[in-house]
């Protein structure tokens, strides 16, 4: 397997199958901590800052936290960032369907993803700080 | 009865009913359906019962378009049951859809219905020993193991049937030997086919064979059952009487050769990678039916993207790097008495995947079976080519040993054809992805918008179109009974007349037109 699709592969571990509630504690009810937020919706977070640093290099456009963050497909972050872990997971889950739905995907070293996800995983990337080597 | 040419005497003449050249899937069928009707037949084979590398030199040629994986002496076979002694055993028919002229895709529409050739696919499938002819997924499908709820206005799944794979040369050998009415030419060229002198029908064949014995054959009907591409060869050499040859009056003979695109797509990562190796994977039903399901673009997709039908099959990759492995490789070595290949590397995989291997061996130890770990999926394309007037083989300037020009094979892939993989691959992973069943990573190949192919892409010896079937002697060479419009008892066998070809195998539409083509003459001149 290679880097990029064992990253791949870990970055949607949990966001797949497991629901979060274990991580609720984490969450504060009035002050999302974004970071922390976006790392619980992947599976494993430095892999998935890994696919949105690619992603970040593969992009033409300019692509920023705010820019990021004010895409359609980042509505579930918006809406939900003070809810609950499992109603976060819940949201980021029924947008990424929509978005495989309705063919708003992105391709990432020619994977097929959806635009959602590909973003949460730009954002931990951007949001990191430091760049993340596989 | 079957028969060397080179024992028969030398200028014979031999008379039958129904003159069939070409001892593949076709002409086996179509001679085997004519015994007990009263009609006397003449099978005519180029090779003999086994292959030899002088007979198989026949169909040697030139290539000057794409780069095909198969050669065209490596593609097909000719000797007795032609390339049946190497084919896979893939099966299945043709969609509704693949008949239909489609206004989407230039030159598409068969003169004839999917339900007109029904009743004769389920009667190829007893000679192509598949079972009953069931495709219905509910049917086929594991309970444990459901295909995945693919979004139908993008995807559907679709089963394969594998037969054994029935070699027809070896299978029906000995009902040929023994039958009255069907004689078996082994070794036995055709040469030429001549007119009668009212200009539209054959009047006799010329025989010979590599030795340089020569005969003729006087029949009421001949049909041409030699392949995808020497039928056309086979017509396009007679212009010693009409100067483009038989059947080419519109300059279609050899044109519009299409085959199945056959190429490595992508890689799918599954969630639960074993799980989705087992739905995919080959498997045999309780009542015995050898299937595996694949996947292809729905009809709703083809007309909404205006692409042609195509579908993948994929194959599990195994984690060939695991303790187990590594320690099977150490006791190997050491049981041949010598020092293991790579110990070091070796041993630390075994220390490294330590437990793992505990319990494979445990697992051996008590009966089961090992497989390595599911890694990814290999994602294989079988798509439908677009007909292309431009595609085409036709007459070299090279000449095989009795003096007739070798085939040349210009195939060409268009932008459509590569189109319709990409929009497929899209929908797979965008289902994929919505089912949570994984993620698909397309191979570089494909993601570029072009017409490019890389050199590996293969048709499997699927080789269409040369002789397509219209109702207009302007669009087709053979009507809808497979009769050479311009030559009233010519009649074409096999894959060369299907004006499209959907992306299925073509051997059971083969042998399906093949028994239609048998039930038509007997009806006509028994």
């Amino acid at each position: 397997m290679s880097g990029f699709a064992a990253a791949l592969y870990a970055s949607l571990g949990n966001a797949g199958k497991v629901p979060l509630e274990a991580d609720r504690s984490l969450l504060p009810a009035q002050v999302p901590d974004i970071p922390e937020i976006l790392r619980q919706l992947v599976g494993d977070p430095r892999n998935a800052e890994w696919i949105g640093q690619r992603y970040l290099a593969e992009s033409r456009a300019v692509l920023n936290e705010d820019t990021l963050r004010a895409d359609r497909s980042m509505r579930f972050f918006r809406a939900r960032s003070s809810a609950s872990s499992s109603a976060l997971t819940d949201a980021f889950r029924a947008q990424r369907v929509s978005d495989f739905a309705k063919g708003d995907v992105i391709l990432v070293d020619n994977w097929i993803l959806a635009r959602c996800e590909v973003h949460v995983f730009a954002l931990l990337a951007l949001l990191h700080g430091e760049p993340v080597t596989a | 009865m079957i028969i060397g040419f080179e024992n028969v005497e030398g200028g014979a003449k031999i008379n039958a009913d129904i003159c069939i050249v070409g001892a593949g899937a076709a002409g086996i069928t179509i001679a085997r359906a004519l015994s007990g009707t009263g009609l006397r037949v003449c099978l005519l084979e180029s090779g003999g019962l086994d292959f030899d590398d002088a007979t198989q030199a026949l169909y040697s040629g030139e290539e000057v378009g794409h780069q095909e994986l198969f050669t065209l002496t490596s593609g097909r076979l000719r000797y007795f049951g032609g390339s049946t002694n190497h084919w896979g055993g893939w099966c299945g028919p043709l969609t509704e859809l693949d008949f239909q002229p489609r206004d989407w895709i230039p030159h598409s529409g068969w003169p004839l219905r999917r339900s007109d050739l029904d009743p004769y696919y389920a009667r190829a499938h007893e000679v192509c020993e598949l079972g009953p002819y069931i495709y219905d997924p509910p049917k086929l499908e594991r309970p444990e193991l459901p295909l995945p709820k693919f979004d139908r206005s993008k995807l559907s799944t679709r089963f394969w049937r594998y037969s054994t794979p029935t070699r027809f040369g070896q299978r029906y050998r000995d009902e040929l030997k023994n039958s009255d009415a069907v004689q078996v030419y082994l070794h036995a060229n055709l040469l030429e086919l001549t007119l009668k002198s009212n200009g539209n029908e054959i009047g006799h064949a010329v025989i010979g064979s590599l030795s340089g014995r020569r005969a003729v054959v006087n029949a009421r009907v001949f049909v041409l059952a030699c392949g995808g591409i020497e039928n056309a060869r086979i017509l396009l050499l007679q212009n010693h009487q009409r100067a483009q040859g038989l059947g080419n009056e519109h300059d279609l003979v050899g044109r519009f050769y299409t085959t199945h695109p056959h190429i490595d797509s992508a890689r799918a990562l599954p969630i639960e990678p074993q799980r989705f190796a087992d739905t995919f994977v080959r498997y045999r039903t309780p009542n015995d039916i050898r299937v595996q399901a694949g996947v292809c673009v729905s009809d709703e997709a083809q007309r909404r993207e205006g692409i042609l039908n195509s579908s993948v099959t994929m194959e599990a990759m195994r984690d060939l790097n695991t303790g187990y492995l590594a320690l099977k490789g150490i006791v190997s070595d050491i049981g041949e008495g010598k020092w293991p290949d790579e110990f070091m590397e070796k041993l630390g995989t075994v220390i490294n995947d330590f437990g793992g291997t505990v319990n494979d061996v445990y697992d051996r130890l008590t009966g089961d079976q090992y497989e390595a770990p599911v890694l990814a999926m290999m994602v294989f394309t079988r798509s439908e080519q677009a007909p292309n007037r431009d595609s085409r083989v036709f007459l070299g300037s090279e000449r095989d040993v009795f003096g007739q020009r070798r085939i040349t094979r210009d195939w060409r892939l268009s932008r459509l054809d590569k189109e319709t993989i990409q929009v497929g691959h899209r929908m797979l992973g965008e289902e994929l992805g919505r089912l949570n069943l994984g993620r698909l990573r397309l191979n570089d190949w494909l993601v570029t918008d072009d017409a490019y192919f890389p050199d590996d892409t293969g048709s499997y010896g699927h080789h269409l179109g040369t002789t397509r079937m219209a109702d207009s002697p302007r669009e087709g060479v053979v009507n809808a009974d497979c009769r050479v419009h311009s030559v009233a008892n010519l009649f074409i066998a096999g894959s060369s007349v299907f004006p499209t070809g959907g992306y299925m195998n073509p051997t059971l539409t083969i042998v399906a037109f093949a028994l239609r083509l048998a039930d038509q003459l007997t009806k006509e001149f028994s």
